[in-house]
């Protein structure tokens, strides 16, 4: 048990807490807020960033969850990540935070899906994003024990 | 979705008086001597029957000039297509959205526009256009997203009478406003569409996109073990950079170069909560 769980979580602020991991798998130099969401059946490790405007996905994530968008329009729009300009569709899907120590939370939440050339790979982590998902819930984080806790507005 | 070019003859809203008039009539003369002698015929019979007028009022007070065989009913929007043939001189016309009652019959005539065949008059109860040359205020909204004036584009936005625009116009100002980053903007555009065209597929598509977002439900934590997984990761993930892996429970179930093939490989008992599904990527590229 988190030093602060029944603080946030027995005071209401949270519903649940993860153990985050520091790093993404393979970016050990960079430390992060690296947490697990459960959807599409699996386990997905997604970087909490508040920088970022929408939660991205990885192409292939989307396509195996079944969020490629169908339609002849699609809400669009383009995220520029490390200087480059990615062009790619808003879609809806629901993920669960996954909790350690309490309640997974689920949410239904706006995914940016990056619209990539034929034979073109996403060579970019997956993130929880501020507009499309953070601005919405309450999260705390302790550094100190490596613990997101998380819970509904 | 961009808002379609404006047509060759620019604004589209017609010049009134006279000189326009006159010269609508100059090229249909110019025309009528060109025609067959049987053609000129049926035209003039055509003529008589339901002579065609133009009407300024049907234009919505904005100065277009709309050409009919009949000033019966009301015209509600306001922007017109102007007619391909009559070059030089703006002429609207529209495409009707109701039906034609079986007595009579509606025909969009290139050359002067609406005209109403049939003995019994038709009324015209509301005109749409799909394509519509840009609007002046549309224009002026392209211009302040492509210089990255957010306080202008979003005064201009928010001033904009959508009603009077079709949906398409909404759509493309929602697009404008999401490559400005301006998220909040956009919501409330797309709500404001949806309460004037809501029958609009995209804009429907858009207000669903960018709502906020929902919590659906909490359930119990589960006891995934994730950290057997992560270690493994943490100490073998190298080896596999540019692939994507599944662990569960601290022991590789596969790997491979697409997560389609991982997830066929790893079959039905690899799916599950406990399966952590990562590509790994080469340094560089995880780091932000």
């Amino acid at each position: 048990m988190a030093q602060f769980d029944t603080l946030l979580i027995d005071g209401g602020f949270a519903i649940g807490s993860t153990d985050y991991a520091e790093h993404y798998p393979s970016d050990w130099h960079n430390t992060r807020i690296v947490v697990t969401v459960i959807a599409g059946g699996y386990a997905v490790p997604m970087i909490v960033d508040t920088g970022a405007p929408w939660c991205v996905l990885d192409p292939e994530l989307a396509e195996l969850w079944g969020l490629t968008p169908t339609e002849t329009y699609t809400v669009s729009t383009t995220l520029h990540v490390r200087g480059m300009a990615y062009e790619g569709a808003l879609v809806r899907a629901a993920v669960a935070l996954q909790a350690t120590r309490g309640a997974d939370l689920e949410i239904e939440a706006t995914f940016f899906i990056p619209r990539l050339a034929s034979g073109e790979v996403w060579p970019w982590p997956n993130f929880l994003g501020l507009e499309g998902f953070l601005s919405r819930i309450r999260f705390a984080v302790d550094a100190a024990e490596n613990v997101f806790y998380f819970g509904p507005q | 979705m961009p808002v379609p070019s404006a047509s060759s003859t620019g604004e589209g809203q017609a010049a009134p008086g006279r000189p326009v008039r006159r010269r609508v009539e100059q090229q249909r003369a110019q025309r009528a001597r060109a025609q067959p002698q049987q053609e000129r015929a049926r035209e003039s019979e055509r003529q008589q029957r339901s002579p065609v007028r133009e009407d300024s009022a049907l234009g919505g007070g904005r100065g277009i000039r709309v050409l009919t065989s009949t000033d019966v009913g009301s015209v509600r929007g306001g922007v017109y297509r102007p007619c391909p043939v009559l070059e030089g001189a703006v002429v609207p016309w529209g495409r009707i959205d109701n039906r034609p009652p079986p007595t009579g019959r509606l025909m969009p005539n290139a050359r002067v526009g609406l005209l109403f065949e049939g003995d019994n008059p038709v009324p015209r109860q509301s005109l749409s256009v799909e394509d519509a040359p840009q609007p002046s205020e549309l224009r002026t909204l392209e211009q302040a997203a492509a210089q990255t004036d957010r306080q202008a584009f979003a005064l201009l936005a928010t001033a904009i009478d959508w009603s009077t625009h079709g949906a398409t116009a909404l759509t493309r100002a929602i697009d404008l406003a999401l490559a400005l980053d301006m998220v909040s903007l956009a919501r409330e555009l797309a709500h404001q569409g949806n309460r004037i065209f809501p029958e609009d597929r995209r804009l429907q598509q858009a207000m669903a996109v960018l709502a906020p977002p929902v919590v659906r439900g909490t359930r119990p934590a589960q006891s995934l073990h994730l950290t057997a997984s992560q270690r493994w990761l943490k100490e073998h993930a190298s080896q596999y950079t540019g692939q994507w892996v599944a662990v569960r429970g601290g022991t590789l179930l596969g790997s491979a170069a697409t997560l389609q093939e991982l997830h066929e490989r790893i079959g039905i008992e690899g799916q599950a909560a406990s399966t952590i599904v990562v590509k790994v990527l080469p340094c560089a590229s995880a780091n932000l």
